[in-house]
């Protein structure tokens, strides 16, 4: 075990960890956007960053693995100032319509701009405008919201298996999305809808049904196979709205089939809202009042 | 399919079986929503309602983990059937380098793998060591883990026999079963009609979208009025 020093406070942490996941270990929560535990590491958002004793820059958390002694720093003055950069260059080209954005409400940059961001804007430029990609009948792109953080591509090429999304063009004209227009054919292609940290890959059929306030949740058990993943269903009055994946190590991890989430309007239709009685002679089903 | 919507007075059916793809079946409904005279079913007649949430095996999903070398996919589309189970192989596979061999015919598959077609005895002939390199594969391998279905079943072996057979082979086997076909289960929940042959409005303008042309086809459309497309 190597033993570190966060916020002045010593623990002793298994070596080869990276400084988030070891803050994460002690019960500290580092923003981020592009870190996500069942992808590879990127670190192009830059909102990890914290201050290690010694070093003039700040240092990307998500990155940077522990070593002996060393000792960091996640709330520092410095450190506040640094996210609060990173912050306002994410909003330099993000536009401001949460509103009329189906994240809203669950937006790590709406959250994260809450707490660490400045309360004003230097810029006053115009913003830039990018094309929205079609992927298909279940996925709404809007990518002018995109803030870059490459999971969506990563999760295409690492865990579907399928090249679809990538990065296209550098600087301030950088992209996502394919070269040639196609759809995004996965199987399991609805869950960059919740890697997304913005609104820039939302869910089709969810699209302006309600806000994220407005539902109640249950947790359940997908029924369309045998594995038994477990989900959150999101409803309002006895209508469903929409399903998430419910982290289970044991099972599907935080990963949901598009046929466990996108098949609940089924539902409204093939539920039996009235009592019916067999007549044996007749050999149909009656309705009883 | 301009020409079917805009036809708002005949009424149109589109069969699909349960190999079509989610994603062209999300898209079919949007059509259906669209001209309510267009009816989208399926060729299969007969679909399970039940469903199964165990593993009829001791090994259960997490087994995938404990699997570092060989994996052997039985008589089943592991992408169709199980996305998530497919998903966790992937993912190992990555972290890995997992050796899959498919025990099946070749289809799309996302995971680099080998296909070997042959028919059941000889598929159970690798196992007693008769097949050189596929044989040391599973000999060698520390933890072989097999992925089989409910199609081993009609295959003609009882799962039971297969996997007593295989642990008396290997101490360390892991084997999975995958309930049910997952996508004939999508069908019923996507509420698509799966009976076309009682069902007189399915019997007038019917394209069929990549359905094979055999007896189970033939004998749902011995009524139909006009020619299929």
């Amino acid at each position: 075990m190597v033993c570190i020093k966060i916020n002045e406070l010593k623990f002793l942490i298994k070596p080869g960890t990276t400084i988030i996941e070891a803050c994460k270990t002690v019960g500290i929560t580092i923003p981020r956007f592009c870190y996500h535990e069942t992808l590879s590491i990127s670190g192009n958002c830059r909102m990890c960053l914290v201050e290690i004793e010694g070093l003039e820059k700040p240092v990307a958390s998500c990155l940077t693995e522990i070593s002996e002694g060393i000792s960091i720093y996640t709330d520092s003055a410095f450190v506040q100032k640094a996210r609060e950069n990173v912050v306002e260059t994410l909003l330099l080209n993000h536009p401001l319509d949460c509103p009329i954005c189906d994240q809203a409400g669950e937006c790590d940059l709406q959250d994260q701009v809450k707490s660490f961001g400045n309360e004003s804007t230097r810029y006053y430029f115009n913003k830039r405008g990018v094309e929205d990609k079609n992927c298909g009948p279940l996925i709404k792109t809007i990518m002018t919201r995109c803030i870059h953080c490459t999971r969506c591509v990563r999760f295409g090429s690492e865990v579907a298996g399928i090249d679809f999304l990538g990065t296209l063009n550098r600087g301030t004209s950088t992209e996502i999305g394919s070269y040639v227009s196609k759809f995004f054919d996965s199987e399991i292609s609805g869950n960059v809808i919740d890697l997304c940290p913005v609104g820039a890959l939302t869910s089709k059929p969810y699209g302006f049904k309600a806000r994220p306030w407005e539902l109640r949740v249950n947790e359940t058990i997908d029924l369309t196979d045998s594995t038994g993943s477990n989900m959150y269903i999101n409803f309002k009055e006895s209508d469903i709205y929409r399903v998430l994946p419910k982290s289970n190590k044991n099972i599907n991890e935080q990963i949901i089939s598009d046929k466990a989430r996108f098949s609940y309007d089924s539902n409204r239709k093939n539920r039996i809202k009235n009592i019916f009685r067999f007549k044996p002679t007749v050999q149909k089903l009656r309705t009883i009042n | 399919m301009d020409t079917i919507l805009n036809d708002k007075r005949s009424n149109f059916s589109v069969v699909v079986n349960e190999d079509i793809g989610f994603e062209n079946l999300e898209y079919l409904k949007n059509v259906c929503k669209i001209n309510k005279n267009i009816v989208l079913c399926s060729l299969n007649s007969t679909i399970n309602n039940s469903n199964s949430y165990k593993y009829g095996l001791t090994d259960n999903i997490n087994s995938i983990n404990s699997c570092n070398d060989v994996v052997f996919i039985f008589s089943l589309n592991p992408k169709l059937e199980s996305a998530v189970v497919n998903t966790r192989v992937r993912t190992k596979y990555r972290n890995t380098l997992l050796t899959l061999i498919n025990l099946n015919l070749s289809y799309s598959y996302n995971i680099p793998t080998k296909f070997v077609n042959l028919n059941l005895l000889k598929s159970l002939q690798i196992f007693e060591g008769n097949y050189e390199q596929l044989s040391n594969l599973c000999i060698r391998s520390e933890s072989p883990l097999i992925l089989i279905s409910d199609l081993f079943n009609k295959r003609g072996l009882n799962t039971n026999d297969f996997v007593h057979f295989m642990q008396l082979q290997f101490n360390t086997i892991k084997i999975i079963k995958i309930n049910k076909s997952c996508n004939t289960e999508s069908l019923y929940f996507l509420n698509i009609k799966n009976n076309v042959k009682n069902n007189n409005k399915c019997l007038r303008n019917i394209f069929c979208l990549n359905l094979e042309d055999n007896y189970t086809f033939r004998k749902q459309f011995l009524n139909a009025k006009n020619e299929l497309i």
